[in-house]
């Protein structure tokens, strides 16, 4: 049982295809999810409003609306965590609907455990905003409140962008962090065309903290969407 | 087959469509009122009863005489007809003018029309109308009937029907009044009973001789020996003007009786300016030749004689007819007639002249006027004044008879400059002024010695010679200029076209070189599919309404069609067809402004011709292309729809089978089975994941649709999502990377590359050994950037190599592992979208190497 579930935690899947919403019902419920599912885009607004659930696993393309536009419209009201699905083609719409207030993402065909993995890691975020002083995973740690990066007990030198970079995504730990968002929160509004900067920063960041910078362990590229810190789950 | 009838079936060749054409039955009457279009009706109703398909085109009868016909339209509709299609048509009164124009400006077109789409025709006539007698009949009747039918649809009817009928009996139905004869022929009392015995033996006469000549063709095509003149060709010399019309009419006798071909030929002579109405006449007597079965060519030539003698033995003539109008004696004595001079060249061939008869020679010749600008009088005077004023400062140096020479100069530069017209009336006045200024008396037009009448008759006979001979100097220069332009303007056209590969490029330049040559809007539209479709016009081309059906009517027939020819002539564009050796293929539309002359309109044809050349040639060219590429499409479907046959299945094969023991037989499965089957089933379901995914890659790379997205990205990412993305099977592989330390960033579609390297890190892992190392080295060179994946595997056959690439290539070497063959290829594709290369060799150290190389963009650093 999954240690954040206290109440059973209510899912909304929005799916068009049945064959999908039936696994991800079964799936879900072995691992104590309350489900409930929509088939189209306008089912699911409405089933946000009449049933607040607590996370939404939502399907990119849907009949009517939209995946993306499902979620600027939620967005609009309400913060509750928004899981995209998506085929490898629409690395567009899956961005676009990361920076439009989307969670996280997982990508056709994927298994029950990476979903979890990340439905857990969105709850948990929603329920627990604040993170604590000391972050860990693996070798790393990082002390918040210091500002010291430690890799095996060794403090590691950054320097104030390298830092911030890994700040920002402790905050967003577990979850992915698109380009722009990690822009934004780096270098403020109005520097999110410099990617190729933040590169640099991110490949310098990781020949200090990784031991194989080509098989990096902490900091994970998404690729054609953003960067993902590993947590020990 | 010779004579009138190849005139006939040229026509009817040109057709081209491969439809037999329908039969044609004409019944001839010899006067209005012998029971034609009964004789027509009844025939039809017989055929009707056959059970023959018969509709009525045009008949004007009394409506109980039609019972029981079907009537496609009151007036005759060649569309109607055409979409009806009926197995045989009536039509009265084949010398019917189409007021309206609806679609030919004479019936007999239409009819021609008809029987080119197969569909047998009956048809009726009246003698008068006839082209090739119609000034016999005028000799009879007095009267000239101006609607004739062309000798060339008779000839065509494979059956002529004399509808007879006694003078006497004809007499008593117009007594009776049962026929009702117009106004005018009641007024003349034309029809009398002399008359109308003259008319029905001609009938007869012309209705044996076309009897006959069916016979010899016949005779001919069945190879039966008979008693035919072999080799006749005639030629008719024609010219701008009406008595043409005669001589062609005569040749056209002579030729039927001789059964001979003819041709009409017309000297374009360079010492002739011709007036807009000589083109009109001279348009006018060529179409009336080309009606009547004559071959019309323009030759050019300075001689006349000598052009139509050379015409003559080019083509084996062996008589020649030419008229012989008459021309002041002076003329003849001056440049002698062409009559003498072709009799004087001809050798064996005969001669006919055929006289003018009361015609008045053409006044054409006679045109001063039309030439005399004002400007050039204006000069001519001015010119004129000088000369005295320089002769009366001269006067008392200069014997007076020597300031002549004044004059003469004088007029020598009114020639030059002005041509003919102006340089006749200078040397006019200059005899005028002469006498007025410098013959004694002075300053009277009287002469006190005779002497001086010969310095007048000489001075005015050598102006008006010179004026002659400058005049036609300058007429020569101007048709050579003409000449020159048109023969440059062709060149230029063949040359822009030969450099054309590309259709539409070509068909620009053909309507930009028709600007401006003609001055004219053109477009061209081409046969697509089956359809006409509008390719290229010039920008101020709109397309009309009609149109579309007039380039139909020109692609279904081949022939030229719209201003000046014979189908729709006040149509606003003339409709050249587009030929290739097999079709035509399309239409080039001109807009002609006005009238064109012979010569304008053959280079019309030569650029049309030139077009449909090159734009096959293009057209060609692109088929072939789009052959190969349909032919690489279709094979690249094959191999796809076997791949997915047969790679998609066989996961699919162990993925239902382990999924239906589960369900099925779950008490019989232990765990360490079930465990089994489960993963054997998850393995398969990845596998096929990418099998999908690789075929999707492979599509979109093929169609061109792949965006590539590319940012810069240092290698090492590039490395750590493939190696992110393999970690499950690269975990228990030794994986050496070396990658040099100043390494650019490089611009990649991240998604893309790392693709390219799981593909080759897949193959690395398929065809090496487990405990093999796999190799990743990345370095620059000149200014490239450099990837390598090394395995130590089986590696690929040298003659192999060239062919790893390819879509669904799989090396001998990989049989008994699974794939769709498309990997590789995809890393071919996304990489060369990158603008790079890939390459595979054998290490000597054995297994393969595979290498990318991206180029580096200096500013990249």
């Amino acid at each position: 049982m999954d240690p954040y579930v206290v109440d059973k935690v209510r899912v909304l899947v929005v799916d068009d295809e049945r064959a999908v919403r039936r696994f991800l019902r079964t799936s879900l419920n072995v691992h104590g999810y309350d489900i409930s599912e929509a088939a189209s885009g306008e089912d699911a607004i409405m089933a946000v409003i009449n049933e607040q659930p607590d996370v939404i696993i939502l399907d990119l393309g849907l009949p009517d609306t939209s995946g993306l536009e499902v979620t600027r419209r939620i967005r609009e009201w309400s913060q509750v965590p928004i899981i995209i699905l998506s085929v490898l083609d629409q690395d567009t719409d899956k961005i676009e609907a990361l920076d439009a207030g989307a969670d996280d993402y997982v990508t056709k065909p994927f298994s029950v455990g990476e979903l979890m993995a990340r439905l857990r890691v969105a709850l948990r975020h929603s329920q627990q905003p604040t993170v604590s002083a000391i972050f860990t995973v693996g070798d790393l740690e990082v002390d918040l409140a210091a500002r010291i990066v430690k890799v095996r007990d060794e403090e590691i030198q950054l320097t104030p962008t390298e830092y911030d970079l890994l700040r920002v995504m402790i905050n967003y730990a577990g979850r992915v962090i698109t380009h722009q968002q990690l822009l934004r929160e780096v270098r403020g509004v109005g520097y999110q065309t410099e990617t190729h900067l933040l590169r640099v920063h991110m490949s310098n960041l990781r020949h200090k903290i990784e031991d194989d910078p080509t098989d990096p362990y902490y900091i994970l590229t998404e690729p054609g969407v953003g960067y993902r810190l590993r947590t020990d789950d | 087959m010779p004579g009138v009838t190849n005139g006939g079936r040229m026509i009817t060749a040109q057709d081209g469509a491969a439809i037999r054409p329908g039969k044609l039955r004409i019944f001839l009457g010899y006067a209005p009122g012998v029971g034609k279009t009964y004789a027509m009706l009844d025939e039809g109703r017989q055929r009707l009863i056959e059970g023959v398909d018969v509709v009525i085109g045009a008949v004007d009868a009394e409506p109980e005489l039609l019972d029981g016909f079907e009537i496609t339209d009151p007036a005759l509709n060649v569309e109607a007809i055409l979409r009806r299609q009926p197995q045989l048509v009536l039509i009265d009164d084949l010398a019917h003018i189409n007021i309206h124009q609806d679609r030919h400006p004479f019936r007999f077109q239409d009819v021609d029309e008809i029987l080119s789409a197969g569909i047998d025709v009956y048809a009726t006539v009246n003698l008068q109308y006839i082209e090739s007698l119609n000034d016999i009949v005028f000799q009879i009747t007095g009267i000239k009937e101006f609607r004739t039918v062309p000798d060339t649809i008779l000839d065509r009817a494979n059956e002529l029907e004399v509808v007879d009928l006694p003078v006497d009996d004809l007499l008593k139905r117009y007594e009776t009044g049962v026929i009702p004869l117009s106004d005018i022929y009641q007024r003349h009392k034309l029809f009398r009973a002399g008359n109308l015995h003259a008319l029905r033996e001609l009938a007869l006469r012309y209705t044996a001789r076309h009897v006959d000549r069916n016979m010899q063709d016949y005779m001919q095509r069945k190879a039966i020996a008979g008693p035919w003149a072999a080799g006749e060709r005639l030629l008719v010399g024609i010219g701008p003007s009406p008595f043409s019309t005669r001589l062609i009419r005569a040749a056209c006798r002579l030729s039927q009786d001789l059964n001979a071909e003819w041709h009409a030929v017309y000297v374009e002579h360079s010492g002739q300016a011709l007036k807009a109405s000589d083109h009109e006449q001279l348009a006018q007597n060529m179409q009336l030749a080309e009606k009547l079965g004559a071959k019309v060519v323009s030759v050019p030539g300075n001689s006349i004689p000598q052009t139509l003698l050379s015409y003559a033995r080019d083509h084996n003539i062996t008589k020649i007819i030419i008229g012989h109008p008459r021309q002041s004696r002076l003329m003849e004595l001056l440049r002698g007639s062409i009559a003498q001079q072709l009799v004087e060249n001809s050798g064996d061939i005969d001669l006919y002249v055929v006289s003018s008869g009361n015609e008045a020679a053409p006044a054409a010749n006679i045109s001063l006027p039309s030439e005399l600008s004002r400007r050039a009088v204006v000069e001519a005077v001015l010119l004129i004044a000088l000369a005295t004023l320089g002769g009366l400062l001269m006067q008392s140096m200069v014997t007076s008879t020597n300031l002549v020479m004044l004059y003469l100069l004088t007029v020598v530069v009114v020639a030059v400059r002005s041509g003919y017209g102006p340089a006749v009336m200078t040397s006019f006045l200059s005899v005028l002024v002469f006498n007025y200024f410098f013959v004694p008396p002075q300053y009277t037009f009287r002469v006190a010695e005779a002497e001086y009448l010969l310095t007048f008759a000489g001075l005015f006979v050598v102006g008006f010679v010179i004026a002659d001979l400058t005049g036609r100097v300058r007429r020569q220069a101007d048709v050579a200029r003409q000449r020159e332009n048109q023969t440059a303007e062709l060149y230029s056209l063949s040359r822009d076209l030969a450099a054309t590969v590309d259709p539409q490029l070509a068909m620009e330049a053909i309507i930009n070189h028709v600007q401006q040559t003609f001055h004219s809007d053109s477009a061209i539209f081409l046969k697509d599919h089956g359809e006409l479709k509008l390719y290229v016009q010039t920008p101020s081309y709109h397309v009309n309404l009609d149109e579309s059906e007039m380039v139909q009517y020109v692609v279904d027939y081949g022939k030229p069609a719209g201003a000046g020819t014979d189908t729709r002539p006040l149509a606003e564009s003339l409709y050249l067809p587009l030929q290739s050796a097999y079709e035509t293929f399309g239409v080039l539309a001109v807009r002609t402004s006005g009238v064109h002359n012979p010569s304008q309109k053959r280079l019309m044809e030569a650029f049309a011709h030139q077009a449909a050349l090159a734009i096959e040639a293009t057209r060609l060219a692109d088929k072939a292309q789009q052959a190969q590429l349909l032919k690489e499409r279709e094979k690249l479907h094959n191999t796809l729809l076997n791949s997915i046959s047969h790679d998609l299945r066989t996961p699919l094969v162990s993925i239902t089978g382990a999924l239906s023991s589960l369900r099925d037989e779950a008490v019989y499965v232990d765990a360490s089975a079930r465990q089994d089957l489960l993963e054997g089933a998850y393995q398969e379901a990845n596998r096929l994941n990418r099998l999908v995914g690789n075929l999707l890659e492979i599509t979109r790379l093929q169609a061109g649709t792949v965006k590539l997205n590319r940012e810069l990205f240092s290698v090492e990412e590039i490395i750590g999502v493939a190696r992110r993305q393999l970690s499950e099977r690269l975990s228990s592989r030794p994986i050496h990377v070396d990658i040099a330390d100043d390494l650019p960033l490089v611009a990649v579609d991240l998604v893309l590359m790392s693709q390219v390297l799981i593909n080759l890190l897949d193959n690395a892992l398929k065809y090496s050994p487990p405990e093999k190392p796999i190799e990743i080295r990345s370095f620059t060179q000149d200014n490239k950037l450099v990837l390598q994946v090394n395995d130590y595997g089986i590696g690929i056959p040298e003659d192999e190599l060239p062919h790893i690439f390819e879509k669904f290539f799989r090396s001998h070497n990989t049989s008994g592992t699974t794939g769709t063959g498309l990997g590789l290829s995809i890393c071919e594709g996304i990489v060369s979208a990158h603008g790079g290369t890939i390459s595979a060799q054998n290490r000597e150290a054995g297994g393969t190497c595979f290498q990318i190389m991206l180029p580096l963009d200096e500013s990249d650093r």
